[in-house]
């Protein structure tokens, strides 16, 4: 049988990587994976604790600006004076909405979202690493 | 495991899958192991090296563009981190690379020549061609394992070791002919002797 140098470097492999190698590579990687959970997972918590006090505070803001604008006038009329919204149904939608404090209420929103944000975050962390856990432990 | 298996694999390991990692691992564990121990030198610093390799792969797999060769990606990552654990060392990487620089004579060398008739045993042969590789200067080793093992092309390993493609086709010639001289001093040694 006669063979060349190319074919047998080829048909060859390197001398093994010490035992235990592959084992220490996947170790490491579940413990980096695991502390990369955990770091997403305190994320979020902040981000939805922080989500909910300015969701609080939010709600103080836009009820004070709300009560003080026009726009909270125009409204108690609805409830004053039914017969006068009939009649001006038109007109008064109008100014309902030219004096609605939309940029109190947009500043208002953003807790919100950001709330639902963290928590599909959270969400998503929690079922990855279990569905993860219940793979390499079963 | 051909390509369409690998490109699988991969999508696996992007999905984040632990299983699929750790099968791309194995299979690319004992090449990326020799190719470090190659560079560093230092069986313990390779191993550390190793694990850092992989990490930086699962890591970052998913800017990994499939319509690319996964090795020549994973050794690039490879050289990196070797190269980044070197400088801390503040030790000069490759050093003996630029010895070999005026070797064209070797150009001339034919890589596909047959081994004499004493390469029959395969296993036996194996193992000492490791060893024959092994006293070779690192980045003959590097090449050779490079271009036979993983089957990147000469240019494939210019690009990965940023040395130009020349100088690579003149370091593998050099390579394949040293070891061919070795098994060609062996025969001649073990040849009956007509006294």
């Amino acid at each position: 049988m006669k063979t060349t140098l190319a074919t047998l470097l080829r048909s060859t492999t390197p001398p093994a990587p010490p035992a235990g190698l592959a084992d220490r590579i996947m170790k490491a990687m579940l413990e980096e994976e695991k502390k990369r959970a955990q770091q997403l997972r305190l994320f979020s918590l902040v981000g939805l604790s922080v989500s909910v006090i300015l969701f609080l505070v939010g709600i103080g803001i836009w009820g004070q600006t709300l009560v003080q604008s026009e726009f909270w006038q125009v409204a108690t009329l609805i409830i004053s004076d039914f017969g006068v919204v009939l009649r001006f149904w038109d007109s008064l939608l109008l100014a309902l909405l030219e004096t609605f404090p939309a940029l109190s209420f947009t500043l208002f929103l953003i807790p919100i979202f950001s709330f639902f944000l963290f928590l599909v975050m959270y969400t998503s962390v929690q079922s990855s690493t279990k569905f993860r856990s219940a793979v390499i432990y079963s | 495991m051909t390509e369409r298996d690998l490109s699988q694999l991969i999508e696996e390991v992007k999905a984040g899958d632990h299983q699929a990692f750790e099968l791309l691992m194995q299979r690319y564990l004992r090449s990326t192991y020799f190719f470090l121990f190659q560079l560093v030198r230092d069986g313990a610093l390779a191993e550390d090296l190793t694990q850092e390799t992989f990490l930086k792969v699962w890591r970052h797999i998913t800017r990994f563009d499939q319509s690319k060769k996964f090795t020549t990606w994973l050794f690039t990552i490879a050289k990196r981190t070797a190269f980044d654990a070197l400088r801390k060392k503040r030790e000069i990487l490759f050093a003996d690379f630029a010895a070999e620089e005026n070797n064209a004579t070797l150009e001339t060398v034919e890589d596909t020549q047959e081994l004499p008739d004493v390469v029959i045993d395969q296993e036996l042969t194996a193992t000492e061609l490791w060893n024959k590789i092994e006293t070779l200067p690192s980045v003959y080793q590097v090449i050779l394992t490079l271009h036979y093992q993983e089957e990147l092309s000469l240019s494939e390993i210019a690009t990965l070791l940023e040395i130009s493609y020349n100088t690579i086709k003149s370091r593998h010639t050099r390579a394949i002919h040293l070891l061919r001289q070795a098994y060609q001093n062996r025969a001649a040694s073990e040849s009956p002797q007509v006294t």
